[in-house]
């Protein structure tokens, strides 16, 4: 890959840089997806897979007919034959109707065919809430994905960390669900062109009394927080796990150890959220570094409303996040006989 | 006067690609003009010329331009 000066970007233009590249550097590797090259000015709902035909053809940039179980299982497929596809799904959502190819089939394919072939295969798709897009378009399934073995699951939330990971995708040999935020395409940031290797957490914002980690939105949630909290003498460390599986323990426990206090932030639903799986193991593994329990925050246990103020309050932001800081950071400090 | 790009041309977009000047550096441009066309992800939104008198561009042609950013100026 050639090297590239640094850009400021929107996520989108991010992601459409990174299927530039990919398409350019790996000759195995096509693009396909419900409208990819007719959406908008021609590239997808969100235009991520936007004029990539104009320079590959329809032969690497397939517009596809509107049956996710076929497309499911014939990426699955592609890639154990030898290709690494790039399946975009409209919606999150959607993949639930294409679960046997995914699940049954691309996850085990390995293993039940006793290491033959691997499946390099990449479904990128988006989840989440924040635009008013209602309940079958707005969940975040991450959790699901992520509890499957044979998965990898990334979950960028910057613009460089969606090029990054998304180049590094490709590459591995392991069906990867790459889950973008439907609310942060039109974010930007800085874009470095440098692959970002799985399991790497980053530290968003550097802290010393409470370590949070949070994914997308709840993450952007966590450092507007955090600007609060450092007000009220409360310096938090964020951290961006950018992979749910493979996860960076160590980074996290690194943290706990100077930090002593924890929470997790997700927009999937809290109850049985990836947050849950994650404390429980920084309690069998760290106990003696916390001073405090740690506290979980996550979207309610009900349908994304339609109505953008409804969704908001069902889903974390920054208020929620401040309130569970407090509480986090107060019952150690009630202890200490510190004010809170 | 300045031509400035505003959520009103670009929609939910934070910025997008300045496709075309269709009036170019020094050109006299009336008040209601299309003077540039802009890309975004979803569609070409057309620039008018908020005034009359000549335009000095600020941007050029293939350049991804931003909410807020001064495209061009009209010297009035």
């Amino acid at each position: 890959m050639t090297e590239k000066t640094p850009k400021n970007l929107t996520t989108w233009r991010a992601l459409n840089s990174a299927l530039h590249d990919i398409l350019a550097d790996i000759p195995e590797a096509f693009v396909l997806g419900e409208d990819i090259t007719t959406w908008g000015t021609g590239g997808g709902i969100y235009g991520v897979t936007r004029k990539l035909v104009d320079v590959y053809g329809p032969g690497r940039v397939r517009d596809t007919p509107i049956s996710e179980e076929v497309l499911l299982a014939a990426v699955g497929a592609a890639a154990a034959r030898g290709t690494r596809p790039i399946l975009e799904i409209m919606y999150s959502d959607f993949s639930l109707l294409g679960f046997d190819g995914i699940i049954n089939q691309a996850a085990k394919a390995r293993y039940m065919f006793g290491g033959q072939f691997d499946v390099p295969l990449v479904i990128r798709t988006n989840g989440g809430s924040g635009i008013g897009k209602a309940a079958q378009h707005s969940q975040s399934l991450e959790t699901i994905f992520a509890h499957v073995p044979g998965l990898e699951v990334a979950v960028p939330a910057t613009p460089g960390d969606a090029y990054g990971l998304l180049v590094q995708a490709v590459r591995t040999d392991n069906p990867t669900i790459f889950l973008e935020h439907k609310n942060l395409y039109y974010d930007k940031g800085e874009v470095d062109f440098q692959p970002v290797a799985f399991g790497q957490a980053r530290i968003a914002r550097p802290g010393t009394d409470v370590t949070v980690v949070a994914t997308q939105q709840v993450l952007h949630a966590a450092l507007a927080a955090a600007d609060q909290l450092a007000e009220e003498g409360i310096e938090a460390e964020i951290i961006d796990p950018r992979t749910l599986y493979p996860f960076d323990m160590e980074t996290v426990i690194g943290s706990i150890r100077k930090t002593r206090h924890l929470i997790v932030g997700h927009e999937a639903v809290r109850d049985y959220g990836w947050g849950a799986e994650f404390v429980a193991q920084v309690a069998e593994e760290a106990w003696d570094l916390l001073d405090a329990a740690p506290r979980r925050i996550g979207g309610a246990r009900t349908p994304i409303p339609y109505s953008e103020p409804l969704e908001r309050t069902v889903t974390p932001g920054r208020d929620e996040m401040i309130a569970a800081v407090r509480a986090v950071r107060g019952a150690t400090m009630a202890e200490a006989g510190t004010p809170a | 006067m300045d031509i400035t790009l505003s959520a009103d041309l670009l929609g939910e977009e934070t910025e997008g690609d300045l496709v075309e000047w269709l009036a170019t550096d020094g050109d006299t441009v009336t008040q209601g003009q299309t003077v540039a066309q802009i890309e975004t992800s979803k569609v070409v939104v057309d620039v008018e010329s908020p005034a009359a008198g000549t335009l000095r561009h600020r941007a050029e042609e293939g350049d991804v331009v931003e909410l807020g950013q001064v495209i061009a100026v009209v010297e009035e």
